[in-house]
């Protein structure tokens, strides 16, 4: 099957076992599906919770409290899909960006070696950063997501 | 003959009751006050889903992306806006909404339009499709009001499906105050915002960070500009201390094909392992002339 029939069947849960399983194969090798179905079951969640559920004051309170932590996290430590090469190329940033700027030409050095870690890793490897290296553009790539192509 | 003319003259009326329906159904979305949910999904080499909130009156809209990841934009007068907290400021790049997208084809003379009954969960409806030489639009709209519920867009690289979950009519001051709690910034975005949108939407899995080196701001951009071909640029504002040629050097060093150019007063430096020549077609189709 294809990416797209995939898709269509996982959407209207109508994969059967075998398919299910065969399906279950192919995200092991298919990031595009990977990153499609995890998004899939975001947007469920919401969906459910927004129908189904209304939370205590306590309970949004938590809620809200476990989102600002994660979203602490997620800046600490790693921006889009990780991979092995990704989470490589995180430590080596982290590590060479808060190392002292003794020698200001070292510091350029290291961003270039970070680069090269990245045009060396897997096709499609996302580039990961420390907390101190954020994007304020990164809105940008919001931008592209939510911006129908057609 | 009396068969052809009958035809003829049952085609004439239909035409009309189509060109009725949208008609009517144009002018009544210009005037039409809605808050909203619904779900967006693309089918295309990169598949996206998204569940959104929908403020609109007549064309002019703010859509607050519920998941999977929170972000806010609106259209205002046909331009695209990003809302941060209360401030909304010009975006670098047109957002495009494919509902509204839809109701700019149906103005359009030259586009194919038929119409029929259905009923559509369980109400009365018009199905519309529209045919453009690059896609088929297959609507659904209410009759009574006519709101639209559901779109499908097909093209040969891909479909987009548009489903609303749940439309409230509200009076037009209910998104009239909402924009009024916001501060607008107009002005235009910098070299660095449109220089990093230019290369963003021209390259697949694309990530961006930025790096804090001895007082100077780097923006490293990174994704695929060709099938399988990972890529890395470095952007930097032109008065800054930085050689946009030492970071060549070091990447033609490490035997990797590299260049730099300036746009505005921004330096972007490239990087990968493809042909020079390759990148140079690429950077100048997405620089226009540089």
């Amino acid at each position: 099957m294809k990416c797209e029939e995939f898709r269509e069947k996982f959407i209207h849960e109508e994969l059967n076992e075998l398919e299910r399983v065969e399906f279950e194969e192919h995200l092991k090798k298919c990031e595009s599906c990977r990153f499609f179905v995890n998004n899939y079951k975001k947007v469920k969640d919401s969906l459910k919770l927004l129908y189904t559920f209304k939370p205590s004051d306590e309970l949004e309170e938590n809620i809200l409290y476990g989102i600002k932590k994660r979203i602490m996290l997620k800046k600490a430590l790693i921006f889009g899909v990780p991979g092995i090469a990704a989470v490589a190329m995180s430590a080596f940033l982290a590590f060479y960006i808060v190392t002292p700027a003794g020698k200001q030409d070292f510091a350029y050095d290291k961003a270039v070696s970070a680069g090269i870690s990245l045009l060396n890793s897997q096709p499609g490897t996302t580039l990961t950063y420390a907390k101190t290296t954020k994007s304020n553009l990164d809105y940008l790539l919001n931008i592209k997501y939510v911006s129908d192509q057609f | 003959m009396r068969s052809f003319l009958f035809i003829v003259v049952s085609s004439l009326l239909v035409t009309y009751a189509f060109g009725s329906v949208v008609t009517d159904f144009i002018t009544s979305y210009a005037s039409q006050s809605i808050d909203a949910q619904r779900v967006v999904v693309e089918e295309s080499q990169s598949p996206k889903i998204r569940y959104e909130r929908v403020l609109r009156c007549g064309k002019n809209e703010v859509i607050d992306v519920i998941a999977p990841d929170p972000f806010e934009w609106a259209l205002l007068d046909g331009k695209s806006y990003i809302i941060n907290n209360d401030e909304m400021k010009l975006s670098p790049a047109t957002i495009v909404d494919i509902e509204q997208r839809f109701v700019q084809i149906l103005s359009a003379t030259s586009t194919v339009i038929s119409s029929t009954s259905v009923v559509y969960q369980g109400e009365s409806s018009y199905e519309i499709t529209a045919l453009t030489r690059n896609a088929t639009y297959i609507a659904v709209i209410g009759k009574q009001p006519m709101l639209l519920k559901y779109l499908k867009v097909k093209r040969s690289d891909g479909t987009i499906s548009m489903i609303y979950t749940s439309i409230s009519i509200v009076p037009p001051d209910y998104f009239n105050n909402f924009i009024k709690g916001l501060k607008i910034d107009s002005a235009t975005p910098e070299t660095m915002e449109r220089v990093a949108w230019k290369i963003i939407s021209n390259i697949k899995n694309a990530s961006i960070a930025s790096m804090d080196i001895n007082g100077v701001t780097l923006t490293i951009i990174a994704g695929m500009f060709l099938p399988q071909e990972n890529f890395i640029s470095y952007l930097f504002n032109s008065n800054s201390n930085i050689s946009p040629q030492f970071l060549v050097n070091q990447f033609k060093s490490q035997g990797y094909n590299s260049l730099s150019i300036k746009y505005e007063n921004v330096y972007v430096v490239f990087a990968t392992k493809v042909k020079i020549d390759d990148l140079r077609v690429w950077i100048k189709k997405v620089f226009n002339d540089q």
